[in-house]
């Protein structure tokens, strides 16, 4: 629900009730006042009566065209009796009742008693209810259309700095470096708001870029160390007369040593597409990409007997060559690597779409852990689990769409780019 | 022929002049700045060995430097930043080639031998290996007058091991000088097998010993 609206729904229930209520009492209140006229007037009627009959020794006579009605009954009562009630009166022209404030007391003449009712037709009431129902009605009508047209007009635009605020921070995205501008406003609020939410970006990228420059020197820094002990390995190696022990030894520093190397260059490659350092782009032949890695890697698995099956399209896309290069050799890598002896691989390139399929565990892998960092099917896998989460993060940086299925023990992973 | 090693690591720095000193190089070590630039100004080089990142300076500057006296020492970067820019960065102020830490020595070796050779002779030089001459302008192996035919893998592989005379050579290092070190296939190097059997058989062929030992375990060590 938009603000607006939660706003005009309060707004217009209390003030209908306001005026239904306001209208109650305004209705009751002429009435009563209208009311008491009547009484009053039907008191002076009373006194005229009671001059008359003192002057005259005998009762006024009807006055029939009048709208009052008066008349005399006999009685034997004496006291001093009166009563003012409202009553409905059938006419005899109409044939209908009317409403009527009428007054009931006891006259005395010299000789008898007279029961003396006066009624005063309370017309007047009809009307009034009439007018004041309309006049709430016209009122809720005015204020109705008074508050749409101000929301519509007013507030929308004293809302315009927190929309244009909100789609500036629409646009903004961690890491990208461009804090959204907020435009000013002199509207208190607003400006406060803007400038928290300019101080908080600012901050959060602040963070961000330490974090990312954390990881680049980290990764430089642990690289000089690395080639020291490399290189006292690749010395200790000439020596001769080393021992079988000596050399298994050896060979697994080694290889301690590469994953060191290779999870280390992962971790900085994967630092170096988020700080935007592979930004440059130009026109990719991916057939030539393609064919070239494949001849590299069909070298390697040579001894592996797997049937290779490819169907290359020409195809180019507009992006970083070695982006392009980094995407192809993990993909293709990932095939192999993890295909199983006598298994298939099958690669195929169109204009917008490139799949890789290969044989490989008899199950699907994890697709919501799928391109993490450090996601291995084995724990105790060679490889660092980075290959995929870098492939995914080439795909978002080149504005790739990955997609990965699988079917009876063929897992594919397909891109497509406009 | 000298080499300079401007590393501030000690111990990566002593340990490429330990691979490096042989019969053919002798090396000195700078470990700060101002002390390998005043080696640079003084002393001829065949080939500098040059970190980027150095205490008091930086490792370019002295690239500046010698370019602007004109010298022709040939310069072999390493530096522990891989990134293209850098590497442009590098070859552009005027270094031959750049190695990114961590290296295999052999690697480095390879390089150097590279750099010495172009600065040297123009690039235009023959090796003898055994009865052999290897015609490096012209990238073939002669066996008197008669070419002895050899892959392209082949020529890289014979000349990598050349430049590593000596030295015990592992596969790891071998598959990273041919296929580029992003191919990663980390669980085995018995792919390059057939090569080297290949070489062995056509260098012996040609009238050559058996130049080429597999040292158990580790990899291979060239030597005539």
């Amino acid at each position: 629900m938009k603000l607006f609206t939660r706003y005009n729904r309060i707004n217009l229930t209390v003030m209908v009730l306001l005026f239904v209520f306001s209208g109650i009492c305004y209705y009751f209140l002429v009435n009563y006042v209208l009311v008491h006229e009547l009484d009053e007037a039907l008191d002076d009627y009373k006194i005229r009566i009671e001059k008359y009959v003192e002057k005259e020794g005998k009762l006024p006579p009807i006055n029939t065209m009048d709208e009052t009605r008066v008349a005399y009954q006999k009685t034997i009562q004496a006291d001093n009796y009166a009563d003012l009630s409202t009553v409905f009166i059938a006419e005899r022209v109409e044939k209908r009742s009317h409403k009527y404030r009428q007054l009931t007391y006891i006259q005395k003449t010299k000789t008898e008693n007279f029961r003396i009712t006066i009624a005063k037709p309370i017309e007047g009431v009809k009307l009034l209810t009439r007018t004041v129902v309309g006049l709430t009605l016209a009122m809720l009508l005015l204020i109705i259309a008074t508050s749409i047209f101000l929301n519509l007009i007013i507030l929308k635009r004293l809302w315009t700095p927190f929309y244009s605020a909100l789609a500036a921070m629409k646009t903004f995205k961690l890491g990208k470096n461009n804090i959204p501008d907020f435009p000013a406003t002199d509207i208190e609020e607003f400006t406060y708001m803007n400038a928290l939410l300019e101080k908080t970006i600012s901050n959060a990228e602040t963070d961000y870029q330490v974090l990312k420059e954390f990881t680049e020197n980290a990764s430089h820094e642990i690289q000089t160390p690395l080639a020291i002990i490399r290189s006292k390995l690749d010395l200790v190696i000439q020596e001769e007369g080393l021992s079988e022990k000596q050399i298994q030894a050896l060979t697994s520093v080694y290889s301690g040593i590469k994953r060191l190397t290779k999870l280390n260059q992962s971790l900085l490659l994967l630092a170096k597409i988020e700080n935007q350092q592979y930004a440059e782009t130009g026109q990719v032949n991916l057939l030539e990409n393609v064919q070239e890695k494949l001849s590299q890697f069909q070298e390697f698995w040579r001894n592996n007997e797997m049937l290779i099956t490819s169907e290359l399209h020409p195809a180019t896309i507009t992006a970083n060559p070695q982006l392009i290069d980094i995407l192809l050799t993990n993909l293709i890598g990932n095939a192999g690597r993890h295909n199983k002896e006598g298994g298939v691989i099958a690669i195929k390139l169109l204009p917008q779409e490139f799949y890789i399929e290969n044989s490989g565990p008899e199950k699907p892998l994890d697709t919501d852990r799928l391109f993490r960092r450090f996601y291995k099917e084995q724990q105790h896998s060679q490889h660092n689990g980075l290959g995929l989460s870098i492939v995914k993060q080439i795909c978002e940086q080149l504005s790739i769409d990955i997609q990965y299925r699988y079917n009876a023990g063929l897992h594919r992973f397909t891109l497509r780019w406009d | 022929m000298k080499l300079l090693v401007i590393e501030d690591e000690k111990e990566l720095s002593d340990s490429i002049c330990t691979y490096l000193n042989s019969e053919q190089f002798s090396c000195e070590t700078a470990y700060d700045f101002p002390t390998a630039l005043d080696k640079v100004v003084i002393n001829e080089y065949a080939c500098i060995i040059l970190d980027i990142t150095l205490p008091r300076g930086s490792g370019l500057d002295i690239l500046k430097e010698l370019k602007a006296m004109n010298k022709s020492e040939g310069v072999l970067i390493i530096s522990a930043k891989n990134s293209l820019d850098d590497r442009i960065k590098g070859l552009n102020t005027g270094a031959d080639d750049y190695l990114t830490k961590p290296f295999h020595l052999a690697e480095l070796g390879a390089r150097v031998a590279a750099i010495v050779r172009r600065k040297s002779f123009d690039g235009k030089t023959r090796v003898a290996i055994g009865p052999l001459t290897l015609d490096l302008s012209d990238r073939v192996l002669k066996a008197g007058e008669q070419p002895v035919a050899l892959t392209k893998k082949e020529y890289e592989l014979l000349l990598y091991f050349l430049s590593n005379k000596n030295r015990v050579v592992t596969k790891e290092a071998i598959v990273e000088h041919l296929w580029g070190d992003d191919i990663d296939m980390a669980d085995s190097y018995d792919f390059i097998y057939s090569h080297i059997k290949n070489l062995r058989k056509k260098l012996m062929h040609a009238g050559c010993d058996d130049y080429i030992k597999a040292v158990y375990g580790m990899g291979y060590k060239f030597s005539f």
